[in-house]
């Protein structure tokens, strides 16, 4: 929660699986490591994860109390993952989303991932939007198949009736990952092109492209003026706050002289990455006067934080803040950080993990 | 000061500024492709020159993305330009992957303009006005 008692929503959050046992293709290690490495760039030494902590199955009490314990988040979005042309579990599984949210029903919403080459996927967005705590569908924009790299470009046959199903359903929101290539595939499929063509035939879905900025800034800013219902997704994006300083505000400058702070989405990126940095440095974030005087950047202010921080992302999912907060004074978690006296503070980085060392 | 070559380098040995003037020549493909051809001294692609006492040639660049498909076509190009000139005996080419990342910062001040530029035609075109404009 900030000072003023203004919610913090964390719009991704995720169980990883890094453990061997999950690895069903020969780049599964990599995703592993470059995912640690990427921990390693975008964390303040501090808060980058011991290997004992982070190549595990991270389970969902351990997600928990990183977020509520170990850092300001009040509430936050489940995205479980597709990618099990990888991984056993998709590297991000279903299963232990739905336990995430049900351990912590007054703090979690989950977007469930689907794969749209699977013959019942359709089916499958009717099914889970159904469930009160889906909110939305998360898909990747390529998929490796019989050693090729498939475009899923939004705009492709095999997806657009995902949108339409959709569309059709109580889920808002379709979350895609983009702007950080993976593995093989070519980097055209993590442009916005697809996003844009969405976005207009589907004006009543919200599509939040995942690591907004992160590359194709310009393309991404245009996209966002362009389309009042899609919306910029700061997960990973929002660390380089603290480490790539000049990047974030190049990056948070752009998106608020063409599109404004009403669209940006924080996000944490746990369990890859500790939660709480980005939100401290986001919060003490001030826009350099050498940019504001050389790319007309405006300040940023305290209520562009607070939106980018949480308001928007309640908004969006049509939460009431008040209702949330009143939903979780003296649950667990907050009984719990008075129990530890951590009413003013926070545990040591991933020090609610239990390891070996 | 850059860490990389910049267009308005000065250098003490004259022989990497002729290898510099041949690399200004290189024209980065992906520019070439989107109708806006910039060759990589400008495109802020090239990190370091080397030659040692014996003409041999190090050119180091670093790429936007690790996994560019172009690395080869541009390494062969800049064997072909800097193997001409009269003071090298050899050329290699070398990909910067030491972890270093790429931003616009290091494009030349003329190209990082005519780029921005473009991107604001483009949004005027398309009827955007800024969000801090309106506001």
């Amino acid at each position: 929660m900030l000072a003023n008692g203004d919610l913090v929503v964390d719009s991704v959050s995720h169980c990883f699986n890094h453990t061997p046992e999950n690895h069903k293709h020969p780049h599964a290690q990599r995703w592993d490591d470059e995912t640690y490495e990427l921990g390693e760039k975008l964390l303040p030494d501090e808060y980058v994860p011991s290997e004992d902590v982070f190549y595990r199955n991270h389970q969902p009490e351990e997600l928990a109390r990183l977020l509520f314990l170990e850092s300001q988040i009040d509430y936050s979005v489940y995205h479980s993952l597709p990618l099990d042309d990888y991984f056993h579990d998709g590297y991000v599984s279903r299963e232990k989303g739905f336990e995430f949210c049900e351990q912590n029903p007054d703090r979690t919403s989950m977007y469930v991932d689907i794969n749209p080459l699977e013959d019942d996927a359709v089916e499958q967005v009717e099914e889970y939007a159904k469930r009160d705590i889906v909110e939305g569908i998360k898909l990747y924009p390529s998929r490796y198949q019989n050693g090729q790299d498939l475009s899923l470009q939004l705009t492709e046959d095999a997806v657009w009736p995902i949108l339409e199903a959709a569309a059709d359903s109580d889920v808002d929101t379709v979350a895609m990952h983009k702007f950080i290539p993976f593995a093989t595939a070519p980097v055209r499929y993590f442009r916005t092109d697809d996003v844009e063509d969405a976005a207009l035939s589907f004006p009543d879905i919200n599509f939040e492209i995942i690591h907004a900025g992160f590359s194709f800034l310009e393309e991404t800013a245009f996209a966002m003026a362009s389309h009042d219902n899609i919306y910029g997704n700061l997960e990973n994006t929002a660390c380089l706050v603290n480490t790539r300083p000049r990047k974030f505000a190049k990056i948070l400058g752009e998106f608020l002289y063409w599109v404004g702070s009403d669209r940006l989405l924080f996000s944490s990126g746990a369990t890859a990455l500790h939660p709480q940095p980005p939100i401290e440095g986001i919060w003490n974030f001030e826009m350099p006067e050498d940019l504001q005087a050389e790319y007309d950047y405006p300040e940023v202010t305290k209520e562009d934080k607070r939106n980018i921080l949480g308001g928007n992302a309640l908004r969006m999912l049509d939460k009431d803040p008040d209702e949330i907060r009143s939903n979780i004074e003296g649950d667990r978690w907050e009984q719990l950080r008075e129990e530890q006296g951590l009413t003013d503070s926070f545990p040591e980085p991933w020090s609610t993990y239990e390891t070996t060392v | 000061m850059a860490s990389h070559i910049t267009p308005e380098q000065a250098f003490e040995d004259e022989r990497k500024a002729a290898i510099r003037a041949e690399l200004s020549n290189v024209l980065d493909p992906c520019s070439c492709a989107s109708d806006h051809p910039i060759n990589i001294v400008d495109f802020g692609l090239v990190e370091e020159i080397e030659i040692d006492d014996h003409g041999h040639v190090g050119v180091t660049l670093l790429l936007t993305s690790q996994r560019c498909t172009y690395f080869i076509d541009m390494s062969d190009e800049i064997v072909e330009r800097v193997s001409q000139l009269p003071a090298v005996e050899s050329v290699d080419v070398h990909q910067s992957t030491e972890g270093k990342i790429w931003t616009p910062d290091r494009m030349s001040e003329t190209e990082r303009a005519a780029r921005r530029e473009r991107f604001h035609e483009r949004m005027e075109s398309a009827g955007i006005t800024p969000h801090a404009e309106r506001s």
